[in-house]
């Protein structure tokens, strides 16, 4: 697929998550029907892009941060998907249609070639498990942090409380995730390099942005901190940009440099 | 100070902890260096005070058949073990490595040399006997692996060793035996010199060492001076050495050069040893590790997944629990208004 072509999908793909975020606000059933189409075009031109990165590389598509951020926004429909089913989230549909559209606008701005080297560090068992399990807990993060932003501006009690318990529910995904992508991380580290753990940069902010969400989930469990936890949620989704993007474009010190 | 207030210190004395620990990641990411921790004190007393505060939770949280404690004590106590795991290696286990020539006449590595002067010897003996790499186009691995032979003492009693074993050493594939891991850390394959200014260059090869490719060389440029630099696997830099047979044959096993044209009609050989880099781990506390971080795995999974499915209401679970426990009566308040407050 040609680097127009892939471009072309992209924004198709991100105007039709827009539309789905935009239509699920009415109520009409026909306007709520096309809400829906779109979010499945938008899913299926997603899937598109993954499905070419994965033919082209020969590989699951995790190297770069293009391929990355592709997969991420794939991860949505289907998490949301689980989440109607078994824990009582419809209501949470418009923040998983503007994440990934958030993402697929990010993705029009960036390079999509789509092949990249695969480095023998890299060609082990344990980096798809690591790196699925981080797009999951990031993917939750991100809309952890869009519920807790509408908590902020809400006026009413119920509804209030409402968003903080779907934002607690998310981060009930976020953190084990984060936790088994964090240990599966370890353990190859100790396979490739010798140790559990090396305190470079990735590494560390990965570990403060775990923290963070510890304290998170420590501080709904006391009366006295609980009204501070939404800022702390906050904050734990400033801990997963700071480690998915800024680490690696500062460099310097990081065995992660894979993605830049 | 009852069990009730102790928790919260523990709540506390962990919040603190933790800040301090963001603190001293940050710090260590911005100032660019990571020595504070791994060097310093500072890891070691914050995971000191950790484990401390990891007994006393487990202590002080009150017995009771649920989900969510079966989660907390695994949880816990998986992070007891992944201390006590890390504390096993820092006291136990060493990290030693070593640049292993390829091919080269009795280099078979039995033992090597710690930083105090003392020897660690492995029970076994290792040596290099080929090693391929392949590249990408652009020049960046694509894959390398070391073909080492695996070297015993015989029964015998004369001190020989012989080949038990061959095996195929790559990055991610690592080789365990007496208590030892050996991983392959990185290689020379002798393409590391810089291109001079007019650029042309041959290579040259040789199982002979250092001395036959020179050999080689002074056959083909006889009729111009060739200055030798070869690469020292110590100091990992070229330096000029003289072209003395002593001096090159210091360099055995195979060897590649790369040979420079110079602006002044010069040539410049740059020879190296084809070599690979093993480290060789002895950890004792891996497996408590590995064991703790499956508890902390299962401990997260039933605390959070299982019974987060159901979101937590606004209550004090642990306040709820130690209600149901009487421990509210022992703080003074009745067990009444105890589950009061749960209702609310």
């Amino acid at each position: 697929m040609s680097g127009v072509l892939l471009k072309a999908i992209i924004i198709v793909c991100a105007i039709m998550y827009y539309t789905a975020f935009v239509t699920c606000f009415f109520k009409n059933r026909a306007v709520h029907i096309l809400s829906l189409s779109a979010w499945g075009a938008a899913f299926a031109a997603n899937l598109i892009i993954v499905v070419n990165n994965y033919l082209v590389n020969g590989y699951v598509p995790f190297v770069s941060m293009f391929q990355v951020l592709t997969f991420l926004g794939v991860c949505y429909t289907p998490i949301y998907v689980y989440f109607s089913l078994f824990r009582d989230g419809k209501w949470m549909r418009p923040y998983f249609m503007f994440a990934p559209a958030f993402i697929m606008t990010g993705l029009c701005f960036m390079d999509a070639a789509s092949v990249w080297e695969y480095p023998p560090a890299l060609q082990s068992p344990w980096f798809v498990p690591h790196v699925l399990m981080y797009m999951i807990a990031y993917t939750m993060g991100f809309v952890a942090f869009l519920i807790c932003v509408m908590s902020l501006f809400s006026k009413k009690k119920e509804n209030k409380l409402k968003l903080e318990e779907g934002a607690y529910d998310c981060i009930c995904i976020v953190f084990p995730f984060m936790t088994f992508g964090m240990f599966f991380g370890a353990i190859w580290a100790n396979e490739i390099w010798g140790h559990f753990w090396s305190w470079d940069n990735k590494e560390s902010w990965s570990l403060v942005t775990w923290l963070t969400y510890m304290i998170y989930l420590h501080f709904r469990r006391n009366n006295t901190l609980k009204k501070y936890a939404t800022y702390i949620a906050m904050l734990g989704f400033v801990g997963i940009i700071i480690t998915f993007f800024f680490v690696n474009m500062m460099g310097g010190m990081s065995n992660h440099t894979y993605s830049v | 100070m009852n069990l009730v207030r102790l928790h919260k210190w523990s709540y506390i004395i962990m919040g603190v902890l933790t800040l301090v620990m963001i603190a001293v990641v940050i710090a260590a990411s911005v100032s660019g260096t990571n020595t504070l921790l791994t060097n310093g004190p500072t890891v070691f007393i914050i995971f000191g005070v950790y484990f401390v505060i990891q007994i006393a939770c487990l202590l002080l949280m009150r017995p009771s058949l649920s989900i969510y404690k079966a989660g907390f004590y695994l949880l816990h106590t998986g992070v007891l073990l992944m201390l006590i795991g890390l504390f096993l290696f820092e006291v136990f286990g060493e990290t030693l490595s070593a640049n292993v020539p390829e091919n080269s006449a009795g280099a078979v590595y039995t033992r090597l040399q710690r930083e105090d002067g003392s020897f660690a010897d492995f029970g076994f003996g290792i040596r290099l006997n080929n090693f391929t790499v392949e590249n990408y186009e652009s020049g960046s691995p694509k894959y390398y692996g070391a073909y080492l032979g695996v070297y015993e003492t015989s029964d015998a009693g004369n001190g020989d060793m012989y080949n038990s074993e061959n095996i195929m050493l790559e990055m991610n594939k690592t080789y365990r035996k007496n208590g030892w891991k050996v991983y392959l850390m990185s290689y020379n394959d002798g393409s590391g010199a810089l291109p001079r200014g007019n650029g042309e260059y041959a290579e040259y090869s040789s199982m002979g060492g250092a001395a036959a490719v020179a050999s080689i060389i002074e056959d083909a440029y006889p009729d111009f001076t060739v200055c030798y630099y070869v690469y020292n696997m110590a100091s990992q830099a070229y330096m000029p050495i003289s072209v003395d047979s002593a001096s090159l044959s210091a360099f055995p096993g195979k060897c590649v050069a790369r040979v420079y044209a110079e602006e002044n009609g010069e040539y410049s050989a740059y020879i190296s040893q084809v070599y690979v880099n093993l480290l060789f781990k002895k950890d004792p506390g891996e497996y408590t590790v590995l064991t703790g971080m499956a508890f902390v795995i299962a401990g997260v999974i039933l605390m959070c997944i299982i019974r987060g499915k159901k979101p937590v209401k606004y209550d004090d679970a642990d306040n709820a629990d130690e209600a149901k426990n009487g421990v509210k009566k022992a703080n003074g308040k009745s067990q009444k208004s105890a589950k009061g407050s749960k209702k609310r």
